[in-house]
């Protein structure tokens, strides 16, 4: 009875994942930091844990209903600190995105997408909004595209990006017509697509162009749309010269051919691919991964951290820590649909949007199949701001199973 | 959309997303595990070459001729280089930028140090370590460089090691790397595999910027280097040097070798150069004088100089005559100081002539019309056979990499030439007193002098006697060829006393070789040579009776053999006895 009241009031389902994956984080940071000099981030790293605790019990108590009241409060102060980190912030490898207050450091880009998430959900959760009305998609575009365009003049493009996966996911749950969402997702494909190759560009814009034509709009609709789309594609060769900053453009170039550029962008891929695949099955061991230990990949604490596992513990490794997401992720998906109340299932989903786009991006770059865009990848990666916000997230999420009655 | 449709969706987006990943995975860390484990042991595992030292180098009385001395090597790794800095450096090394910029480009890795120049002036050193900062990818190490005795003494013997070169590296591609050491001349060159030693390698782990971090399996794979076997020459660095001041304004060479055994005691070749100009660094500019110089002091006379050997080269005449029976030694001609053959005259070197002589007068007062009329009695190839016994017209098989054939014409030779019957016996006349079609080498006028000194026994001439190999602490003797020259002990004897005439006979050419004690024995010779003044030869022995040297002396464009090889020969015999007396008297007096 005991145990049955605890899975009552605990979902497991997130917990255990969540833990592990904490756990693979701190062994993983362990391991490539423990040098003199480097180690105090490992003990930053557990000081950021055990303050996040108190952070994911904070929003595991929180009444849902107090925090949709809070969230336009939350939106408004993630704005305003977006705002004064590009005047004030701290600069950090290219990009200011850091506010520095006395001896305490915090993104504001990652308190805004927990905020973003929020007001979005909020937003949608009010009785009057439509979800077929193109009002609603405009106001919800512009409550995302504020934080989006501010992290952008920060600049830090990948953590914008994110922005827009959140907007996807949360619109995609809250059922807008999908020939809209592909309409919004129409040109960023085809821009990400243009950075490949002709061949592939050509090869999306066919697909693009065919899923237009089976919506079966108007036909003068359909030909502009298509026309519009492909001169956004075509454009991108300017944007990636003129708008994208120097970083950006080799990061892409150094991505579609690590070996051109091996130790400047590409460098990190080609070590970090070395450090996964030479951890065979079973790994080298812990504390044993020679990429690791020998340093071979710069800041490998931050974005690089999946090949520490991935070396030291192999596929096994890897592959748990895989699992583990899908099922975190999994859940989520179920949770947001077990429950009924609008906002709580809409914030599920912008959570799952948040953590699905990192986890797959992050992955994708330390397998040298994505440009590096500067994503960390969720309770592995070092970072206090993200970890709170994660932590929150969690406390969230198990606040949402303990309550799911009264959110049907 | 349904409720279920959306979270449909989603579920098999991050399923189909995550599969992938898996499949991904399941390449890199499994299916192409083995390439990316050998990527990152390359990585992380340097291997650092350790350079033996080279085998030291001794005289045949164990004075040190060849040492190593530590010096300063400049190293350069080209990732970290700025070029801002090529001229600062090229200025501090004395060396050109273009010379750098060459070595750059040819670095087989921009990772890895390159040396760029050996043997670094010490402030060039210091230079470096206070501007450690600055020069980013400049750093220096320890090496050995081969120190001399003397600047020039014996350069063409001991020959200079230098950097490898491209071409180099392409024969003895995997034996090398570049930036290695290699003998390119001399002794050096030649027992380059024995002196060398064998390069050790360190394996070290770095991490990502290339620090050292610790040993690679706490150095048990580590391999030493070992040292290079020690050379022990047959040289009396005292006799060398002597005749080296022998010759300091001449030009030409002489080789003294123990006719008991074929080991060399000097071998001088002059002008020479300071070896100490060609080990380490060596700026084009002295290159190019070395290389342009009309004296040409790189090259070894002794073994690749080519000469006529004038009248030295009767005796090979003399001998085939009276072994073929041709003449007697009672068989006279009347020399009035001049021969005509044809419509051509050929002068004796008197215009007054000799009058009657008989074979070993006309050795002893050198008549070149005695000789004339023998060539024409003599079988042709008859004499290139006795010529060929006493090691003419090919190489002597000295332990040095440098030596020329030579020319000792035939019947073969000439038809070859000149094509069949497209020559005459006239062109054999002026072959009788060694001008013309025929051309030698000091060294093998001295394993001539050793055969005749010996009656016959021809031992290999050479230079090393015994190898000591140190790592099994081993001194291994050094085995060469002899053989024994078939010519009769009469004749022998006849030639053996004309050449005694030579010197020690009231008309002999030679006088000026004799030496108060001792009987010397030997011939001159005055090659005529379109470039200038005549060459002057000294061939010969000592002691008559029981030979201990035997030699040959040529000076370029100098005189006569009598008059200007003949006193360095006699110089040479003195020097070879008072060494010989000092060394019992300090025997004596440790007995």
């Amino acid at each position: 009875m005991v145990v049955r009241g605890i899975a009552d009031k605990i979902d497991f389902k997130v917990l255990i994942p969540f833990a592990g994956l904490l756990i693979a984080g701190i062994l993983s940071i362990y391991s490539a930091t423990k040098l003199p000099g480097q180690f105090f981030i490992f003990v930053k790293h557990i000081l950021w844990i055990l303050s996040g605790v108190v952070v994911l019990v904070f929003f595991y108590f929180l009444p849902v209903q107090k925090l949709l009241r809070m969230s336009p409060l939350l939106y408004f102060l993630s704005i305003l600190f977006l705002v004064l980190v590009i005047f004030m912030g701290k600069k950090v490898s290219g990009s200011a995105s850091w506010i520095q207050i006395g001896k305490f450091q915090f993104q504001p880009s990652e308190f805004a997408k927990f905020a973003t998430i929020l007001i979005l959900a909020n937003f949608l959760s009010r009785k009057n909004i439509r979800n077929d009305s193109s009002l609603t998609l405009i106001v919800a575009g512009i409550l995302t595209f504020i934080p989006l365009f501010l992290t952008i003049l920060q600049p830090d493009f990948g953590t914008a990006v994110v922005f827009g996966a959140i907007f996807l996911g949360i619109m995609l749950w809250f059922e807008v017509p999908v020939f809209w969402l592909l309409l919004l997702v129409a040109p960023v494909i085809l821009i990400v697509a243009s950075f490949f190759s002709l061949k592939i560009f050509i090869f999306v814009s066919i697909l693009i162009t065919a899923s237009f034509i089976l919506m079966r709009k108007p036909f003068v609709l359909t030909v502009a749309i298509i026309a519009m789309n492909m001169a956004i594609g075509l454009a991108s060769e300017h944007i990636y010269h003129k708008i994208l900053k120097p970083h950006h453009q080799k990061r892409i170039s150094s991505f579609l051919n690590p070996l051109s550029d091996p130790l400047g962008a590409g460098y990190n891929v080609i070590q970090s691919k070395i450090a996964i695949g030479s951890g065979g099955l079973v790994g080298k061991g812990f504390m044993k991964g020679t990429q690791t230990q020998l340093r071979f990949i710069p800041a490998q604490w931050t974005d690089f951290i999946f090949c520490v596992p991935a070396e030291e513990f192999g596929f096994m490794g890897s592959a748990i820590i895989l699992l583990l997401y899908f099922i975190l992720l999994w859940r989520i998906i179920n949770l947001a649909s077990m429950i009924k109340q609008r906002f709580a299932s809409l914030v599920a989903i912008g959570i799952f949007s948040t953590w699905a786009f990192h986890i797959v991006v992050n992955i994708a770059m330390t397998l040298g199949l994505f440009p590096v865009i500067g994503i960390w990848l969720p309770f592995l990666s070092y970072g206090g701001s993200a970890m709170w916000v994660n932590m929150a997230m969690v406390g969230l999420l198990l606040n949402f199973y303990a309550n799911r009655r009264e959110l049907s | 959309m349904e409720e279920v449709a959306r979270a449909k969706f989603l579920k098999i987006f991050i399923s189909l997303v995550f599969l992938f990943f898996l499949v991904k995975l399941f390449e890199l860390q499994l299916y192409r595990s083995l390439e990316y484990k050998r990527q990152a042991e390359s990585n992380s595992i340097r291997t650092i070459q350790h350079d033996p030292i080279r085998g030291l180098i001794f005289d045949r009385n164990g004075k040190i001729i060849v040492d190593n001395v530590p010096s300063y090597t400049v190293t350069l790794v080209p990732y970290e280089f700025e070029m801002k800095n090529l001229d600062v450096v090229a200025k501090l090394l004395n060396v050109e930028p273009q010379y750098i910029i060459e070595k750059i480009s040819s670095a087989p890795s921009p990772f890895t140090p390159i040396k760029i120049r050996r043997d670094a002036p010490l402030r060039a050193i210091a230079y470096i370590e206070e501007h450690k900062n600055e020069l980013k990818g400049i750093d220096y190490l320890i090496e050995h460089k081969r120190n001399y005795r003397a600047p020039g003494l014996a350069s063409h013997i001991l020959g200079y090691v230098k950097e490898i070169t491209a071409s180099q590296l392409a024969i003895y591609r995997g034996f090398y790397k570049p930036g290695d050491q290699i003998g390119q001349s001399g002794l050096e060159k030649s027992y380059e595999t024995i002196i060398k030693g064998e390069k050790g390698y360190r394996f070290i782990m770095v991490d990502a910027l290339g620090r050292f971090v610790g040993k690679y399996n706490d150095g048990k794979n580590d391999i030493p280097p070992s040292e290079g076997s020690d050379l022990i020459l047959t040289i009396d660095i005292e006799l060398q040097s002597f005749l080296e001041q022998l010759f300091q304004d001449k030009t030409g060479s002489a080789v003294v070798v123990d006719p008991r055994n074929g080991e060399i005691l000097a071998m001088v070749s002059k002008p020479n150069y300071d070896l100490t100009l060609l080990s380490g660094y060596t700026s084009k500019r002295i290159w190019d004088s070395l290389n342009t110089e009309p004296k040409k002091p790189l090259l070894n006379r002794a073994t690749s100089g080519l000469y006529s050997p004038g009248s030295t080269f009767k005796m090979v005449l003399a001998i085939t005559a009276l072994e073929t029976k041709a003449v007697d030694l009672n068989w006279k001609v009347y020399c009035p100081g001049y021969f005509v053959y044809g419509n051509k005259v050929f002068k004796c070197h008197t215009s007054q002539g000799h009058g009657w002589v008989n074979l070993t007068k006309a050795i002893e007062v050198s008549c070149n019309v005695y000789f004339y009329n023998l060539m024409l009695r003599t079988n042709f190839d008859d004499w290139s056979k006795y010529g060929s016994f006493f090691g003419f017209g090919r190489k002597t098989g000295v332990d040095l990499p440098e030596e020329l054939d030579g020319i000792l014409p035939s019947t073969e030779y000439f038809d070859k030439v000149y094509g069949v019957n497209r020559w005459t016996k006239g062109y054999l006349i002026s072959l009788a007193i060694g001008q013309g079609e025929i051309s030698v080498t000091p060294l093998q006028m001295a394993g001539y002098a050793m055969a005749l000194a010996n009656s016959g026994k021809y031992y290999q001439p050479h230079l090393v006697k015994e190898i000591v190999n140190k790592k099994v602490g081993k001194t291994q003797k050094v085995s060469y060829r002899v053989s024994e020259i078939p010519v009769s002990r009469e004749t022998f004897d006849i030639v053996r006393n004309a050449m005694y005439m030579v010197v020690n006979g009231s008309a002999g050419t030679g006088k000026a070789a004799r030496v108060e004690g001792v009987n010397v024995a030997g011939k001159t010779g005055t090659a005529q040579n379109p470039h200038g003044q005549d060459h002057a030869w000294f061939i010969g022995f000592a002691p008559y009776e029981n030979p201990e040297i035997a030699f040959a002396i040529i000076v370029e464009n100098a005189g006569t053999g009598g008059s200007i090889a003949a006193p360095i020969a006699r110089e040479i015999v003195k020097k070879y006895f008072e060494l010989k007396n000092q060394k019992t008297e300090i025997k004596l007096a440790k007995w």
